[in-house]
């Protein structure tokens, strides 16, 4: 019987490592093994592209003020949700988020595709004091991000330190991060071409605050909100995938 | 080591340790623990076989009853369009103006109208479409672009200085940002445009009042009638709105109305035709201009409660 085996594999030293390595082993290639085949899994979007670095700042700041910990960034394969937020989410529209910002849990509603749904006017009235535009909201207010001036000293190193995990950000890209981010929130600025040559022409520049005179914290953030769901067209084309819902 | 003997006080046999003379039992494994282990086991091996499950070197096993969540999802909605495949049909052949007359499909609007409201439009146009600072009101009388449901439904599928290649265009100039009009004519203009919805102001009472709106007036007929109307009536061709009026996007304080005269505006509201079908796009369509006469009932309901009391 089985038990009897156990009893004499427990009582002898090398039996016992070998039958530990082998039972570990089983468990380590189920882990493994789906790295292998991971590109079966998730889908191909050539037309997908990479955050610019003022959408990459507003996602910092998305962080750190926590927004993750009340809305999620995921639409399940539930047909309630695909009716409710439109496609489910595919793995590869993750492809470019150090973290993924999935969540586990929502307080709010998902905001997987929340880009274009409201004007950026409302989106700064309703970071500033939700209650303004929706009454009966529980989110809290973060109206510091209006004066708070965007910080885009480090925005260097945060796309190089993305490139370096596979984010096809160029040398170029990289340099000017800092103007680049500027330049998105200032229609007017001279650099607003360059940004433009290297992030491709749908890149949205426009003041996102409604405060043309300075780049602020909020500029970042909306900027982010934005373009979430739409880096790539992938969850209305994929085959496997259903059309947008209500 | 000592050797395993029968335990005389259980009958189980001990492990054949002992310490200070207490010895362990080496006692079977529960019944029912080891029942409840063969189960899973046999569940799990099952589970393989049916469900999608073990990785390979090329793809994953597919399992027999070939699951897929994203296919469930897919035929729910598909399952969920026959259902309703009888009005979409209706909807989706029938031009608005007709669906607008067809009380059976109001009924319809006004039932799922509500949902679709709720979840796409409070947002800015608040729960009942009473609007705010900032987003039109959609339940009163004053309209923009018109209040047909083809005029609503253009809005809706390309929106409003959205992006939008189609979108409506409304932008009213920054008439002091650009240098048009001097600090001076544009408060007089904002008082002008102040006097035409309040008779109080301008009506002579004020004399330097009276010249301010005087001097506003003709400021108005030289830059605003273009888009605004030689009397202020608003054209929905622009999406200029009706000044005459007591309904205001932006307010009517003097200081907001030179805001916008020295600033300009251009109000943005999203396109849809991505997010929405087309069959829901109709119905909201159709279910917006419910809303003012819904507030109307509202309204002459509060009137029978006070002539009541």
């Amino acid at each position: 019987m089985i038990f009897g085996l156990h009893s004499k594999v427990e009582k002898n030293s090398i039996a016992l490592v070998l039958a530990i390595v082998l039972v570990s082993g089983v468990g380590g290639i189920i882990e493994i093994a789906p790295l292998f085949t991971i590109d079966n899994t998730v889908e191909t979007a050539p037309d997908m592209r990479v955050y610019t670095p003022l959408e990459l700042a507003g996602r910092h700041i998305y962080m750190r003020e926590g927004c993750y910990a009340c809305h999620s960034q995921m639409i399940r394969t539930l047909r309630d949700e695909v009716d409710r937020y439109g496609p489910f989410s595919l793995a590869v529209e993750s492809k470019y988020d150090h973290p993924m910002l999935w969540g586990s849990k929502r307080t709010g509603p998902d905001l997987a595709r929340v880009g274009n749904k409201y004007s950026d006017q409302w989106q700064t009235q309703h970071l500033t004091n939700p209650r303004e535009v929706v009454k009966s909201s529980i989110m809290p207010a973060y109206p510091w991000l209006n004066t708070n001036e965007l910080d885009t000293g480090d925005l260097s190193g945060h796309l190089r330190a993305n490139a370096s995990v596979g984010v096809p950000y160029s040398q170029e890209m990289i340099a000017n991060a800092s103007n680049d981010a500027l330049a998105q929130a200032s229609p007017d600025s001279l650099d607003t071409a360059a940004l433009l040559e290297r992030y491709g022409k749908a890149t949205t520049v426009r003041v996102f605050d409604t405060n043309p005179d300075k780049v602020t914290e909020m500029d970042a953030l909306v900027a982010y909100l934005q373009i979430l769901g739409r880096l790539t067209d992938a969850a209305n084309s994929d085959d496997s995938n259903v059309e947008g819902g209500s | 080591m000592s050797v395993e003997e029968r335990d005389r006080y259980t009958g189980h046999m001990t492990t054949g340790h002992s310490w200070n003379g207490i010895t362990e039992l080496n006692s079977r494994v529960p019944r029912l623990w080891y029942i409840c282990f063969a189960i899973a086991f046999l569940f799990s091996v099952a589970y393989w076989v049916l469900m999608p499950a073990w990785p390979g070197m090329e793809s994953h096993t597919q399992g027999l009853l070939g699951f897929d969540q994203k296919k469930v999802v897919k035929q729910q909605r598909i399952e969920a369009e026959q259902n309703t495949a009888m009005w979409r049909d209706q909807i989706t052949n029938t031009s608005l103006s007709e669906l607008a007359d067809n009380a059976e499909v109001m009924t319809l609007v006004r039932r799922a109208g509500p949902a679709l409201f709720e979840d796409n439009c409070a947002g800015c146009h608040g729960d009942l479409g009473q609007g705010a600072t900032n987003y039109p009101s959609l339940n009163d009388d004053a309209w923009l672009w018109g209040n047909e449901p083809e005029s609503i439904y253009k809005t809706l599928q390309h929106g409003i200085n959205s992006g939008h290649s189609q979108a409506r265009i409304a932008q009213m100039p920054a008439f002091g940002n650009s240098g048009l009009l001097d600090s001076e004519s544009i408060h007089d203009v904002a008082l002008y445009v102040q006097s035409l919805s309040n008779p109080l102001i301008g009506n002579g009472s004020n004399v330097s009042e009276l010249l301010q709106v005087n001097n506003g007036k003709s400021v108005y007929q030289a830059q605003c009638v273009a888009c605004h109307g030689s009397n202020g009536q608003g054209n929905p061709l622009f999406g200029a709105p009706n000044l005459t009026d007591t309904h205001w996007i932006y307010g009517y304080p003097l200081k907001t109305l030179i805001e916008t005269i020295v600033a300009g505006r251009a109000g943005q509201m999203p396109y849809w035709e991505d997010r929405l079908d087309d069959n829901l796009l109709k119905i909201l369509s159709l279910y917006v201009p419910t809303l003012s006469e819904d507030a109307e009932i509202h309204h002459s309901d509060d009137r029978t409660k006070t002539d009541n009391s």
